[in-house]
């Protein structure tokens, strides 16, 4: 199924990491595509931005934010958005995504993705904002499901149907991180197949892969490991849904040499691979 | 009563950016003044072993190690200056004082100097801070757009515009006047170990510049990194010359003119 877009399918790819730059440099290695997290290219004209316009001259580029900070009960910060602009511009980035989460308040900024309570009021709250967004940035939002550790007691919509809503009331699009998904799911009691099967698939323009930590208490999105087999059955079903579409894996932690990561993107192509397979198997029966 | 988007959010924020665990950071001033006691249990769900409040610990114990690891990557001498133990007190207290108003954490770090001249212990306040000063100006560097300048024309002036003329400087040059103790210091903490080899004794003037997109330190007399501040900030020259020579009285004219000709030449200095 095509994505409402038009946008085009990337294939497999990785997130660019410093640690990887001397072999990307050195190598040209075949990737499919990159994402880089936009912080890291803002208000800097080190060696990484140099890097940057290197690399993303030769492959395939997306940008990923994590300061956005879209539920925040503070005003957006338009100049941020210009400068995410300027970046993507820059780079030719096919698509800019962000997370639907709150990273601070009263002007300061925490750097995490904080959840938010799911409400009708945080919705439209949401909603206005992704509007206004999208207005600076000239182009549709992505966004991403977070991975959360609490709940709030104020929240009484399921998280699936809140983005669905937000894609309904904003033409926003959706980054499915199916990981996310799993830890969240295992930390709160939700039923990850229904999240799944609840979006909206032709909203959905990218997937993201990556590991997570048994913490015995709760799951801990470390982005430290491979993928576990059961957030690859996860992406299998979803794939079925949506046909081929971009993804990703993110390794941030304990980073291994690219060819380990790159084998991440090939295990995830490979289920991709067998699941679409299954679809046709099943269609011509 | 349910509370609003910006007070559910302030107070989560008091709760996860306090050093202490959720339930006790929930009795201090800051979160009552936002929420009773009583409510810090009822805005998360408890599930499993987990009650809402742990829940937020997982968040607050996250926040710390960031901060740790964002001040660690831009001040690794002070890890070893500190050790780990002190380090990870610098990094509680900092954030306190100086949390993050951006959107990058590239400028987080950029009170540590006068922070630390405070708050470092007694004997490490000077040189923590000026190690930190060095460690600063090495990431403003690293960080600024190295653009070409056109070259100060100063032949043919008459002396009372000489006087008067004000300079640029390059946008990514960055002038740190330390002891010369403290650069030995950074030296040698930036590669791990403990303590430089040598002692020297004096103050110094460590320039960060960038050529071809590489940082490039050298260093200077004091005063001539003093008079460069000084240029660099537009002040006139006639005002600069006469405030190092007043900081510096045993400095020459004929040394000025040298190093004045010198930052002309390499770039430092530029046109307006």
């Amino acid at each position: 199924m095509p994505n409402t877009w038009n946008l085009p399918v990337l294939g497999h790819g990785i997130g660019l990491r410093t640690k990887h730059y001397g072999e990307i440099l050195g190598l040209w290695p075949k990737v499919d595509f990159f994402e880089a997290i936009t912080e890291n290219y803002l208000d800097t004209f080190g060696r990484p931005l140099e890097i940057l316009d290197e690399i993303s001259a030769r492959y395939p580029f997306v940008l990923h934010g994590v300061s956005l900070n879209i539920g925040s009960a503070d005003p957006l910060d338009r100049a941020y958005l210009v400068k995410v602009r300027a970046l993507a511009d820059r780079i030719g980035a096919r698509w800019v995504s962000d997370h639907l989460c709150w990273t601070g308040v009263l002007g300061r900024n925490v750097h995490d993705l904080l959840p938010l309570p799911l409400s009708p009021e945080a919705l439209r709250h949401v909603a206005a904002r992704v509007e206004e967004a999208q207005d600076v940035l000239g182009r549709p939002l992505f966004l991403e499901n977070p991975s959360t550790y609490l709940e709030f007691e104020s929240s009484t919509l399921p998280e699936e149907e809140f983005l669905s809503e937000l894609t309904v009331r904003t033409g926003c699009g959706l980054l499915v991180d199916v990981n996310n998904v799993y830890v969240s799911s295992w930390n709160h009691g939700w039923d990850a197949e229904r999240y799944l099967d609840t979006l909206p698939a032709d909203r959905i323009v990218q997937v993201h892969l990556a590991g997570h930590t048994d913490k015995g208490t709760h799951l801990l999105d470390t982005h430290s490991d491979v993928a576990k087999d059961e957030v690859l059955a996860l992406y299998a079903r979803l794939v079925a849904r949506t046909g081929p579409v971009t993804t990703l894996f993110e390794w941030d932690e304990d980073i291994p040499p690219l060819a380990s990561v790159l084998h991440e993107a090939e295990r995830a192509r490979d289920a991709a691979g067998k699941a679409l397979t299954a679809v046709e198997v099943s269609r011509a029966a | 009563m349910r509370p609003d988007l910006t007070t559910l959010q302030s107070y989560l924020q008091v709760l996860l950016t306090h050093p202490d665990p959720a339930e006790r950071a929930a009795q201090t001033a800051p979160a009552l003044a936002l929420l009773p006691f009583d409510d810090a249990s009822r805005i998360a769900r408890g599930r499993g072993e987990l009650s809402g409040l742990e829940r937020i610990d997982i968040y607050r114990e996250m926040y710390l190690l960031r901060m740790y690891d964002a001040l660690v990557a831009d001040y690794p001498a002070l890890l070893t200056l500190f050790g780990e133990k002190r380090f990870r007190a610098f990094v509680r207290d900092y954030v306190a004082v100086h949390p993050s108003r951006s959107y990058t954490l590239n400028r987080l770090g950029d009170h540590v100097p006068g922070f630390l001249a405070t708050w470092a212990p007694k004997g490490l306040k000077r040189l923590s801070s000026e190690v930190a000063r060095i460690s600063l100006a090495l990431t403003e560097t690293f960080d600024a757009e190295d653009r070409p300048g056109e070259r100060p024309s100063l032949d043919g002036l008459p002396e009372g515009a000489l006087l008067a003329f004000r300079f640029g400087v390059s946008p990514a040059l960055r002038v740190a006047l330390v002891s010369v103790r403290a650069l030995d210091a950074f030296d040698a903490l930036k590669a791990g170990e403990r303590a430089p080899k040598t002692v020297r004794s004096g103050r110094t003037a460590v320039l960060f510049s960038k050529e071809n997109g590489a940082v490039v330190r050298r260093e200077e007399p004091e005063a001539a990194g003093f008079l460069l501040q000084r240029l660099g900030a537009s002040e006139p020259l006639a005002e600069a010359v006469a405030a190092t020579l007043s900081r510096f009285p045993r400095t020459q004219p004929a040394e000025i003119q040298a190093w004045l000709r010198a930052f002309v030449a390499s770039g430092d200095l530029r046109a307006l």
